[in-house]
């Protein structure tokens, strides 16, 4: 029983996934068991009299869109199959946590389809990513510092500056670093560049309906940091991460993120990240933020798969200026014990 | 054999409901008594497999089709409050994104599929595994007797439900529903034991259900003749 299943669930899922996009398209059309008596026996039509869920965002597994059948039918197969796929997953999580703080958590899953919508933007003091783009031709700048404490009393303080470039209407390419600046509890205190993160994020679907919007983006990690010094891997590592955004009316939007990591690291395992993130629009230039942000790397054991919470605001200062700030506690002993956040993010075209 | 809205009668809907709930908040109970790290991603998996391949439809005779449903592949995979717990997620999925399957009928889709199918397919498969005293050739024996039964219990369920909703005759949809189901159920056989014996060649430690045969053992564990491992749940 000692074996590891990482193998085993990428090589399932992997085949689950071909199967919905290769065999699906190709299935028999002609009405199924139930269908089929119904219509032999005269009772069909009572069926389609009238549907109680009518917001099924992708009814009789075709994506609206798609105007080939078969490439419709093949992609909402796909899309299904990674959904269950992660919400089994993370159902299991809930069940798995101490009673109290999965109904809450369950009951947003299951509300994020639920509403209409409006545009609205996530973005710092938030780790949680949006499905949106920069706009075409512009530049975003965002400009953070961060404190934080490990559990052991190790502190880091870290200016970053990430740099965003809209590159096509539904395409962006953001590169990112830092200066570290870590003072270990015990030990030589050291400083320098921290690794640094080039991101490419595609926009597939916009919100429609009740449909969220849905991005992919793949972050390659530079190693820039220093090794021996201790404030990096020195390994290259790449993440793909998938994002969905749904605005709920016009106050409140919800980002849920998951995503997987390959890590280069020696001994480290592969990292399944997830995080659900909401921002609520206070007052005019007021929002309030708050996400759910956590790491699984599947290697058995619980201490060492990270999961905090972070509560924080944004000011709009001017039309393309945003103030932020943050708390985020972390909830276990492989979080940080805690780290305090804030920047500013502008917005400008050249 | 997913029910869409309309054909039960609200009553109906509303007693299997209370049923399939009922059954499902003992199964959370029992999952999470018994599952650890290691499982979870292994339900996610097995109810990503069995999403995608209840969209594969294969024809049977008279211009009609049938799917895979399951229920017993994850039961004996996982066991049966495991695979109740599965079904009932693919079904809420299929119902709430996909249009198939109504919402007012759930209850009744998680009762035919999930508690008989599931719990009640497993009941038979211990059932017949035990007769065959354990041994591999009724493993798959049991597997497919139950994965058959499964779809035609179920498929006798949904007419059971559709009569007593005043649809249509027990003596008429009874027939017609176990006569097609008995075909597909059929499919479901052949599928859940390639897939299970699959699994069985390549991880063994994955199919919770089996007890891998123990050859007499020389010397001191003599009077052990059958090797004994827990049943999952």
């Amino acid at each position: 029983m000692s074996k590891r299943l990482d193998g085993f669930i990428w090589i399932g899922l992997g085949v689950s996934l071909l199967m919905a996009l290769f065999f699906s398209p190709f299935a028999s059309s002609s009405p199924d068991g139930l269908e089929k008596v119904a219509q032999m026996r005269g009772f069909k039509e009572k069926g389609e009299a009238w549907r109680f869920w009518n917001y099924a965002p992708l009814p009789d597994y075709a994506l609206p869109w798609i105007k080939n059948e078969k490439a419709s039918t093949a992609l909402s197969g796909l899309l299904g199959t990674l959904a269950i796929f992660f919400i089994a997953l993370g159902l299991g999580k809930l069940l798995k946590r101490p009673p109290g703080k999965k109904g809450v958590s369950v009951i947003l899953f299951l509300l994020l389809p639920l509403f209409p919508s409006t545009s609205l933007y996530a973005g710092r003091p938030l780790t949680t990513d949006d499905a949106w783009t920069v706009e075409k031709g512009k530049f975003q700048v965002e400009s953070g510092l961060d404190v934080s404490r490990q559990d052991n009393h190790d502190r880091e303080f870290t200016p970053s500056l990430t740099l965003t470039y809209g590159l096509l209407e539904r395409m962006d390419l953001g590169v990112g670093s830092g200066y570290l600046f870590f003072h270990p509890a015990e030990g030589r205190k050291e400083n320098g560049i921290a690794d640094t993160e080039i991101k490419l994020k595609y926009r597939f679907m916009d919100e429609m309906g009740l449909r969220p919007a849905f991005a992919v983006a793949g972050i390659l990690k530079i190693p820039t940091a220093s090794e021996s010094k201790g404030l990096g891997s020195g390994k290259v590592d790449f993440r793909i991460n998938t994002l969905f955004t749904k605005n709920l009316g016009k106050q409140l939007a919800l980002h849920l993120n998951l995503g997987y990591a390959f890590l280069n690291e020696k001994g480290g395992d592969n990292e399944f990240n997830y995080s659900l993130a909401c921002q609520f629009i206070l007052a005019e230039k007021w929002t309030l933020v708050g996400e759910i942000a956590g790491i699984n790397n599947f290697n058995g054991h619980k201490r060492d798969d990270p999961l905090s919470g972070l509560i924080g605001t944004t000011y709009q200062l001017t039309e393309n200026l945003v103030w932020d700030a943050g708390v985020e506690i972390g909830m276990n002993r492989a979080a940080p014990d805690f780290r305090v956040t804030t920047g500013v993010t502008l917005y400008f075209k050249p | 054999m997913h029910i869409p809205d309309g054909f039960l009668s609200h009553g109906i809907n509303g007693a299997t409901f209370v049923i399939s709930a009922g059954a499902c908040a003992y199964g959370v109970k029992r999952v999470n008594q018994k599952f650890g790290e290691r499982e979870i991603p292994l339900m996610g998996v097995t109810a990503a497999f069995i999403f995608a391949a209840q969209m594969i439809n294969f024809p049977i005779a008279g211009g009609t089709s049938g799917h895979f449903l399951g229920a017993v592949f994850s039961s004996v995979l996982l066991g049966p409050w495991a695979g109740l717990i599965i079904i009932t997620l693919v079904l809420a999925v299929q119902c709430l994104g996909f249009a198939d399957g109504g919402l007012t009928a759930l209850g009744s889709n998680v009762f035919n599929m999930g508690v008989i199918g599931a719990l009640g397919g497993y009941g038979l498969f211990s059932l017949v595994y035990r007769l065959f005293r354990k041994s591999q050739r009724g493993f798959f024996i049991a597997l497919a007797l139950a994965s058959w039964f499964s779809i035609v219990m179920g498929a006798t369920a949904a007419a059971t439900e559709l009569a007593f909703s005043g649809t249509s005759p027990l003596l008429i949809v009874l027939p017609a529903m176990a006569g097609v189901h008995a075909l597909i159920g059929i499919g479901e056989a052949v599928i859940t034991t390639t897939a299970v014996s699959l699994i069985l060649k390549s991880r063994p430690d994955l199919v919770g259900s089996y007890i891998p045969p123990v050859r007499p053992s020389p010397a001191k564990d003599e009077g052990k003749v059958r090797g004994h491992r827990e049943v999952p749940l």
